[in-house]
């Protein structure tokens, strides 16, 4: 199901060694999230429900967070930061066999109710995707309550409801032609209630007319300006907008909530927010809010942004029968320099082989002849011939013309 | 600049007809290219087929999109429907031979072009049955017998009446949809809301006269 050839593989690796660089330079620590766990209906909507030998229902992990707080709870007696490195299976009717397995990274941060930890849980995910290539973001940040406080005093019908989520979660003024029209124009409002932070905090103090409302709103300029003291290399200036229309699918989070688009391929690369109540349902109390990245999407803007080519193998050598043994001491000279080298005996079908993933998913072929190697350059797309001495030479001279791991 | 992903053919057609009533200066037959701009280059545009207009979109290759609800149903478009163009507005229906006695069968085969759409149909209305999916001259079904009854889109019902079909039940309004990726309705959020009030001045103006 999840299907990643060796590249995506290892630039999966990469990614997780990355969140995990970060995560432990900000003191937290790995939390290990079960396969598998006791089915609750209020938290396992989408999973894949599996009946036990003893009898129990128990859900295949489609969400790490709910795991992950349940493990950690007996232990939270405070503050306490985790992060998690995960796989996750939903039911997804679009995949060939209905179910979607996904990979997924995190970070969760318990026991604090301060929008200082709002502010570090998105900037850590900020850093993440900085640290990957994936600059070209932008972060929106909103309040579950404002949303909803929002609906609440405007008294809408319940047959209304369907019609006003579909409205927030397309956009879509359409959809309300039907309320009346001083319920229509505060939609219409909180629609295109987006951009800059101190705009829509200025145009939203406006429809802020109960306490829960106003107190949302300060929430979020208090956690958009902790993000810009925290962010000392201003990885998220000029990409932070706040938009009062930002729902997420699970009905745990109870109060900011942010998303993180890449701008070149539109999609999702990282979402969370906060989720006070959620320890509730183990029986503890204790505030929390985390944020995840999402590795499939990460993968698709780094191959787009071909940047790729850092986490391919950098040589793969042929060598002939014959020239095992110098084709070995050049192999072995490469790697103690720090390239990453596949060595193979030349194949029967050596034109055909050539096409495959195996060779084609490396930087360059080196063909070790008696005397001189063809080097076959797959990034350049040029083909030269050069002395074993005379490469060596080239690439202690210049190794970062090889991208080396 | 906004590049927007128009659907060939008459949708294409008419949007750009509503542009140039706004004053958008679009220069007479450059939809015979795939690529054109307006002529102040802010407005950029590509013709693609109708099912792929929400892939461009969606991918961000295109800010926004022009397309039938029909074709944003199947295709399960997860971004914005910012605007409902009013163009080529339809109804999907329900329809069969007049002879045909759908509310007492309890399976029904249905051909159409809108497999998911129908699926979701039968499901609502609690009916069994198989959905055949067709790509075209869905009207044939019943009358060569590889369906029971039809789901289509229905504009004067001309079509249905040449093959002796009639409209057994009205699923849902159809029409064009300007459409968004989130992104880019974020990022480009100004020039796109100023062509939306361009396009909304449209139908205050036609209410008015």
């Amino acid at each position: 199901m999840l299907n990643l050839n060796a590249n995506e593989f290892t630039l999966t690796n990469h990614i997780f060694q990355t969140l995990e660089t970060i995560a432990k330079s900000y003191g937290y620590e790995a939390v290990f999230t079960e396969t598998f766990g006791k089915y609750n209906y209020k938290m396992d909507t989408g999973a894949v429900k599996i009946m036990a030998p003893s009898g129990d229902l128990l859900s295949l992990k489609s969400d790490p967070t709910p795991h992950a707080t349940k493990q950690i709870a007996p232990l939270c007696d405070g503050y306490l930061k985790t992060y998690y490195k995960s796989s996750i299976v939903t039911l997804d009717h679009k995949a060939p066999i209905g179910l979607k397995e996904s990979l997924q990274g995190g970070f969760e941060y318990y026991g604090n109710s301060g929008t200082e930890s709002d502010a570090e849980i998105i900037l850590l995910n900020c850093m993440v995707l900085n640290k990957l290539g994936v600059q070209n973001i932008h972060l929106d940040i909103g309040h579950i309550f404002f949303t909803a406080e929002l609906i609440k005093s405007l008294n809408f019908s319940d047959t209304d409801l369907p019609d006003i989520e579909k409205a927030l979660r397309k956009r879509s003024v359409e959809s309300i032609k039907n309320l009346s029209l001083h319920q229509r124009k505060s939609l219409e409002k909180l629609l295109t209630l987006t951009g800059s932070p101190i705009e829509v905090i200025k145009k939203a103090k406006t429809l802020a007319t109960t306490p829960t409302l106003v107190e949302s709103l300060d929430q979020l300029e208090s956690i958009i300006n902790k993000i810009k003291d925290l962010d000392s290399e201003q990885i998220t200036k000029h990409k932070i907008a706040l938009d009062l229309c930002l729902t997420h699918p699970k009905s745990y989070y109870t109060g900011p909530l942010f998303k993180i688009y890449s701008v070149d391929t539109g999609k999702t690369v990282a979402q969370g927010g906060r989720y006070d109540d959620l320890s509730k349902q183990y029986g503890y109390e204790f505030e929390a809010c985390g944020g995840a990245i999402d590795i499939k999407n990460i993968i698709e803007v780094i191959k787009m942004k071909n940047t790729m080519t850092t986490y391919r193998t950098n040589f793969v050598l042929i060598y002939d029968e014959e020239l095992f043994n110098p084709a070995l001491d050049f192999t072995n000279w490469l790697r103690k320099k720090g390239f990453s080298v596949k060595f193979n005996l030349r194949p029967k079908d050596y034109s055909i082989a050539l096409q495959s993933d195996y060779f084609k998913s490396v930087n360059q072929i080196l063909d070790f002849n008696d005397g001189f190697i063809k080097v076959i350059d797959q990034l350049k797309n040029e083909t030269y011939r050069i002395s074993p001495e005379a490469l060596k030479s080239r690439l202690v001279s210049n190794p970062t013309s090889i991208s080396i791991h | 600049m906004l590049t927007i992903a128009l659907s060939k053919g008459r949708v294409a057609n008419a949007f750009l007809e509503k542009l140039r009533v706004r004053g958008i200066a679009i220069e007479p037959g450059s939809e015979k290219s795939l690529q054109f701009y307006d002529s102040s280059m802010q407005l950029k545009f590509i013709l693609v087929k109708a099912d792929d207009v929400p892939t461009y979109v969606q991918s961000a290759v295109a800010e926004l999109g022009v397309v039938g609800s029909d074709v944003l149903k199947e295709y399960e478009f997860d971004g914005y429907e910012l605007l409902d163009l009013k163009i080529g507005s339809c109804k999907l229906c329900l329809a069969g031979p007049a002879t045909h006695a759908y509310y007492e069968k309890t399976w029904v085969t249905v051909a159409s072009k809108y497999p998911k759409s129908t699926e979701l149909f039968l499901k609502n209305s609690g009916k069994l049955g198989t959905v055949i999916k067709l790509n075209g001259s869905v009207e044939l079904g019943p009358v060569v017998g590889i369906s029971d009854v039809i789901v289509d889109l229905v504009e004067s019902g001309r079509t249905l009446r040449d093959n002796n079909l009639i409209v057994i039940e009205e699923i849902e309004d159809v029409s064009t949809r300007l459409i968004s990726n989130p992104v880019a309705y974020k990022t480009k959020f100004e020039a796109i809301n100023l062509l939306i009030e361009r396009l909304r001045n449209i139908e205050k103006e036609i209410l008015h006269v």
